[in-house]
C-alpha cells in the first residue's frame, strides 16, 4: 500500500511537470510560427531625400534586414493624374522624395521598434520613418506573455517535483534503513541497495510519459472544445509532435535519474 | 587468512578497547574468540569486516589491508565473507530463500542459479518445508539456520560469527554448531566465532583466542 502511494505520488508529480513542459513547447512554437507569419506582412516605410544605399543598411537594432524595396514613384503620381496637369505631374515626379519599404528578418518588439526608428532617423537623408507601431501586434505580445507565464509555471512545477521526489526517495532510504544496512554488511553497493527505488522512479517516469501522451492525444482530438476557431488559426498547435514528445520523454527520465543520483550521492557522503 | 599486528581498536579517540593486539589465523582453522562481556570480542570481530576502523597497526583479511580501506575493497571484502549475527539480521520483508540469495545476487549470480543454491541450502539446514516463509514466521533457531545458509551461499573462504547461539536454546545451538563444524570440516571454510560459551564435545580441532584488559592472548 505504501509503495503504491509512493508510486502514485511520483506519477502525479511527473505527469503535471511533463504537461507543463509540453504546453511550454507548444506555446513557444506558436509564438515562433506567429512571428514568422506576421513578419512576412510587416515592413517599415522610409522616406528619403536622396536614394538610399541599400548595402549600408544590413542591420537595424540588431535585426537583420531581409530586403529593401524601392516604391515606384509612378504609382504615387498616378493618384494625382486627374487633379494635376501632365507638366505638374512631371514636376511632382522630379520633386518627390524616395520611398522605401524595409523588410526585416525577424519580428521586432515594441522597444526594438523605438531603436529602429531612432537609428534610421539618425541618417541625414532620411526624412520620415513610419514603423506602424500602433499596428504592432498585440496578439504577439499576449502570446509572448503567455509563453513566459507557462515557462515560469513549468519551472515552479519542476522545482516542486525535484524537491518532493528527493524527499520521497530520502524517506524510502529512512524506511528501509535496516535492510540497507544488512545489504551493506554483505558488500552491496549503494546503487545495488537502492535498486527498488530506482526501478520505481524509472517506471514512474515511463508511466507518467504514457499518461501525458494520452492526455495530449485526448486534447489534440478535441481541440475544438478548448480553442475558438479564430485562436486555432493564430496558434500553431501540434500536441503530438514527435520531436517534442521525445523531449518530454527525455525530461521525464532525466528528472528521475538525476534526482535519485543526487540523493544517492548525499546518502553515500553521510 | 587473517593477520593482525599491534592493532588498536576503539569507538572514541582516547579509550582503546583492544590495545596492541596481535594474532594470526590460518586457512581452514576453526577459531573461538572468547572473553568476558564488554571485553571487546564483538569489537574485534567487527574490525575483521571493517565495521570498526582500525586506529593503529596492521590488519589484513584474505590479503586485503583494512587500514583506511577503500569503498571498493570494503565491498570486495564483505561480498567474499560469510557473516552470522546474534540477532540474525535477516531482511524481514523478504522470504527466507530471498535472504539466502542476497550474497549470491551481490556477487553477480543470476536469479535462477541463486534460487537453486538457496533451495539446496535450505534443504541442507533442514528448512525445505519453510520455503516461501518470511523470517518473522520462523522460530529463533530456524532464523539462525537461515542466517547460516546465507553465510554459506556463495562458498566463502571465511565465515565470521558473532554469538551465533547467543539467543538460542540448547537444541537449536547444537544444530548451529553442527552446521558450522560441517562447513569447516567438509568445505574447508575458515570459521571465526565470537562466543562467551564454547560448546563442549564439539568434536573438532579448534584454537581459542581470549580477550582480557584489552589484550588478545591465545588459550592453550
Amino acid at each position: 500500500m505504501k509503495s503504491l502511494k509512493k508510486f502514485t505520488a511520483f506519477i502525479i508529480l511527473l505527469t503535471s511537470m511533463l504537461l507543463a513542459f509540453s504546453l511550454y513547447l507548444n506555446i513557444t512554437k506558436s509564438v515562433d510560427n506567429y512571428k514568422k507569419s506576421i513578419i512576412e506582412d510587416y515592413s517599415i516605410v522610409v522616406v528619403s531625400s536622396t536614394p538610399l544605399i541599400k548595402e549600408d543598411i544590413s542591420k537595424i537594432a540588431g535585426i537583420s534586414v531581409k530586403s529593401i524595396v524601392t516604391l515606384n514613384k509612378n504609382e504615387i503620381v498616378k493618384k494625382f493624374k486627374n487633379r494635376l496637369s501632365p507638366n505638374s505631374l512631371e514636376l511632382l515626379k522630379i520633386r518627390l522624395p524616395h520611398f522605401y519599404k524595409i523588410y526585416l528578418e525577424s519580428f521586432p518588439t515594441t522597444s526594438q521598434l523605438k531603436v529602429i526608428k531612432a537609428e534610421l532617423q539618425e541618417r541625414q537623408n532620411i526624412a520620415t520613418v513610419e514603423t506602424f507601431s500602433k499596428n504592432h501586434s498585440t496578439t504577439y505580445l499576449l502570446l509572448s506573455l503567455l509563453n513566459k507565464i507557462v515557462l515560469v509555471l513549468f519551472f515552479i512545477i519542476f522545482l516542486f517535483a525535484i524537491l518532493i521526489l528527493s524527499k520521497e526517495i530520502k524517506l524510502w532510504f529512512y524506511e528501509h534503513a535496516e535492510r540497507l544496512s544488512i545489504m551493506k554488511l554483505h558488500g552491496a553497493s549503494t546503487l545495488y541497495s537502492a535498486r527498488p527505488i530506482i526501478k520505481t522512479a524509472i517506471l514512474s517516469s515511463v508511466i507518467s510519459f504514457i499518461i501525458t501522451v494520452a492526455i495530449l492525444y485526448t486534447l489534440s482530438a478535441n481541440l475544438d472544445l478548448f480553442l475558438f476557431p479564430e485562436l486555432k488559426e493564430i496558434l500553431y498547435i501540434d500536441l503530438l509532435n514527435q520531436a517534442d514528445l521525445m523531449k518530454v520523454f527525455i525530461l521525464s527520465i532525466l528528472v528521475s535519474v538525476l534526482t535519485i543520483l543526487g540523493v544517492l550521492i548525499q546518502h553515500k557522503i553521510k | 587468512m587473517i593477520e593482525a599486528k599491534d592493532i588498536y581498536l576503539s569507538y572514541d579517540k582516547d579509550k582503546f578497547i583492544i590495545k596492541k593486539g596481535s594474532f594470526k589465523i590460518k586457512n581452514k582453522e576453526f577459531i573461538f574468540i572468547s572473553g568476558a562481556s564488554g571485553s571487546g570480542k564483538s569489537t574485534l570481530l567487527k574490525s575483521l569486516y571493517a565495521e570498526i576502523p582500525l586506529k593503529h597497526g596492521i590488519l589484513t583479511v584474505d590479503g586485503i589491508n583494512l587500514k583506511n580501506i577503500s569503498s571498493n575493497n570494503l565491498r570486495k571484502l564483505r561480498s567474499d565473507l560469510g557473516i552470522i549475527f546474534q540477532d540474525f539480521k535477516l531482511i524481514k520483508e523478504w522470504t527466507i530463500e530471498e535472504n539466502i540469495m542476497l550474497p549470491l545476487k551481490i556477487n553477480g549470480y543470476s536469479n535462477e542459479i541463486s534460487k537453486e543454491q538457496a533451495l539446496k541450502l535450505l534443504s541442507h539446514v533442514k528448512l525445505s518445508h519453510r520455503v516461501g516463509y518470511c523470517p518473522d514466521e520462523l522460530s529463533g533457531g530456524e532464523q539462525q539456520r537461515v542466517a547460516v545458509a546465507r553465510a554459506l551461499a556463495h562458498n566463502p573462504k571465511l565465515i565470521l560469527a558473532d554469538e551465533p547461539t547467543g539467543n538460542l536454546d540448547d537444541y537449536s545451538s547444537e544444530v548451529i554448531w553442527n552446521l558450522l563444524k560441517g562447513a569447516n570440516e567438509q568445505l574447508g571454510i575458515t570459521i571465526v566465532v565470537v562466543t562467551h560459551r564454547i560448546p563442549k564435545n564439539l568434536g573438532i580441532r579448534y584454537r581459542q583466542l581470549s580477550i582480557g584488559d584489552g589484550m588478545i592472548y591465545e588459550v592453550s
